[in-house]
């Protein structure tokens, strides 16, 4: 029986309380605490939340490092990240996609500093850590941001064993009003049996919103019929 | 919580640009605007050299003038490789919240017209004859670099108080605006009268000020007597001096100004737009709702960290948590704290407050 981790990332207060011009987003931290416990109740190892001024890229690049290292090989391991994400140009080649994550020189009216963010480019090197350690685990990303689907590279290679959970489009904007309209849905769709009809109920439920253009599920083939 | 409108949530995306075109679209805008200038300057050029007679030439002499003044800069910029901002050239009239600001086009509109004159002045004696432009040496009237000292003055007052309200509330800064045109017309608070009227004053105050510069040249190169060049570089006009005998020179124009009592007119603008920013916008009520407003939000919001906290320290000491997660947790614990004192202080202002009102 596979072993079931979750790492949950989140950020909110942060962008207000240190000034980075970026609006804060009040709601992560009850969407963080109803997944860690509707994970736990479906019986995943879920680890402490790593929230603001915690979650620096090294941090949680360090922290998804040491996770995946205590992987057995069927092992599942879910990463959810809800905050800012952006994107940066890149001359005759798509966008760069980048989680807003914590720095300490994001700040009003200076560069921002990219060195310091999580790129599509990274979390791809935590993608196959994650496939070298866990060759027939199931990778689970949701991704709760702007341009949320930009953060991953060629999906086709990795259909088999990652299930992508994105709020937007690689090019588009994630919308929200109290609370994020993709948790919302999201949360709406986590009793379903299996990946697939959660799927479905998930874009049933944002359809109702007005919403389904902007977000994008991709299943891993070989683990769409089972449940989270 | 956002508000409804029509029934329906109002709904806003996280962030309103994407960073990426950044660095395209600064490039681009001050490009279109290099080529812009140039097919102006070029027109402006091929029109001079057709034209007869002192009137038409002095015309495209300042056309040409106000046209290479921006130009120059632009070139400048791009010679530095400066252009990579959000907004490219645009930069220099955005200001500290990131939106266009009026201190700044004032400051710059006037520079460039000053730069223009002089450039209007070289045309013009080497229209004259090439080898008067020995005469020339820098032409400014009193008035001018009084109203540029005016607009610099403001300008330094304006970025003092914005950097200054951004340090207190750095929410003030617009990093996902898109500069417009109309935010030279609004504050805060919507349509400032005090902007507006200093804007059509500034307007008003141009189109006089190239009219004299536009006479001025159009005088330099009729002027018959190269005897009366030296004399009109320095011929100032002389408003408020009682006693320093007549003018020698009647029959010259004088270096383009403006009316003292127009300097005086600026300054006072200047003074309300700038006073304007230093009164605050708010009343005790506001900053007491304000204050109420931020309360019950970090209530809800210790409220749902408290919860988290329990719940996850639940489950950490089932999972014989690792270094990392017992720092994640340390951290959560950190934030609860400091969102407890901040509650403490904020209930203790608005005890504060409610003293102050019942006294």
């Amino acid at each position: 029986m596979p072993t079931k981790h979750a790492i949950l990332v989140g950020l909110g207060d942060y962008y207000a309380d240190f000034g980075t011009g970026l609006d804060s987003l009040p709601f992560v931290y009850k969407n963080v605490d109803d997944l860690s416990q509707k994970l736990d109740a479906l019986g995943w190892k879920v680890y402490p939340a790593i929230l603001d001024n915690l979650a620096g890229k090294e941090k949680i690049m360090k922290y998804l490092d040491e996770k995946i290292g205590l992987l057995e090989k069927d092992d599942w391991l879910l990463f959810y990240y809800t905050g800012h994400g952006d994107r940066r140009a890149r001359a005759g080649a798509l966008d760069d996609m980048f989680l807003v994550n914590f720095s300490d020189k994001l700040r009003v009216n200076q560069a921002l500093p990219f060195d310091d963010f999580i790129f599509d480019a990274h979390y791809n090197t935590v993608i196959n850590k994650f496939h070298g350690a866990a060759p027939d685990g199931h990778l689970i990303t949701i991704l709760d941001c702007c341009y949320a689907f930009g953060l991953i590279d060629n999906f086709k290679s990795q259909k088999d064993f990652h299930t992508v959970f994105a709020a937007s489009q690689a090019d588009s904007e994630a919308f929200y009003s109290n609370n994020s309209f993709f948790f919302k849905a999201l949360s709406q769709s986590w009793n379903e049996s299996n990946l697939e009809n959660m799927q479905g109920t998930l874009e049933n439920r944002l359809a109702l919103l007005s919403r389904i253009s902007e977000c994008r599920i991709q299943l891993a083939e070989k683990f769409s019929s089972q449940s989270l | 919580m956002q508000p409804k409108v029509n029934g329906k949530e109002q709904t806003k995306p996280r962030q309103k640009t994407a960073t990426s075109s950044y660095e395209n679209q600064g490039k681009n805008k001050t490009l279109t605007l290099t080529l812009w200038l140039i097919g102006i300057l070029l027109v402006c050029v091929g029109a001079y050299f057709k034209s007869s007679g002192s009137q038409g030439k002095a015309f495209w002499i300042v056309a040409g003038s106000l046209t290479l003044s921006p130009l120059l800069i632009v070139l400048l910029t791009i010679a530095f490789g400066r252009i990579n901002y959000k907004n490219g050239i645009w930069d220099y009239i955005v200001g500290e919240e990131g939106t266009y600001s009026l201190s700044r086009v004032q400051g710059v509109l006037w520079a460039l017209i000053i730069i223009a004159f002089q450039l209007e002045t070289i045309f013009g004696l080497i229209t004259k004859n090439p080898i008067y432009s020995i005469y020339y040496e820098p032409v400014l009237s009193e008035s001018t670099i009084w109203l540029l000292g005016l607009t610099l003055t403001s300008y330094l007052a304006v970025k003092g108080i914005t950097v200054n309200n951004i340090a207190k509330k750095p929410g003030l800064y617009k990093r996902w605006h898109t500069p417009s045109w109309s935010d030279l017309l609004t504050g805060p608070n919507g349509l400032d009268f005090s902007r507006c009227q200093m804007l059509l004053w500034t307007v008003i105050a141009v189109v006089v000020y190239i009219s004299k510069c536009y006479n001025y040249t159009e005088f330099l190169i009729r002027e018959a007597n190269p005897g009366n060049i030296p004399a009109l570089l320095t011929h100032m006009q002389i408003e408020y001096r009682p006693g320093q005998g007549a003018d020698k020179f009647p029959a010259l124009p004088f270096v383009p100004f403006l009316p003292w009592s127009f300097i005086v007119l600026m300054g006072l603008s200047q003074g309300v737009y700038v006073g304007k920013k230093l009164v605050p916008t708010f009343k005790l009520d506001d900053v007491k709702d304000m204050k109420a407003t931020e309360l019950k939000s970090s209530v809800d919001q210790l409220a749902i960290k408290r919860k988290l906290l329990t719940s996850l320290q639940q489950r950490t000491t089932a999972n014989n948590a690792m270094p990392g997660d017992k720092e994640n947790l340390q951290h959560l614990e950190t934030a609860i704290n400091d969102l407890e004192n901040n509650i403490a202080a904020l209930n203790k202002d608005l005890k504060d407050i409610n003293t102050f009102q019942s006294n």
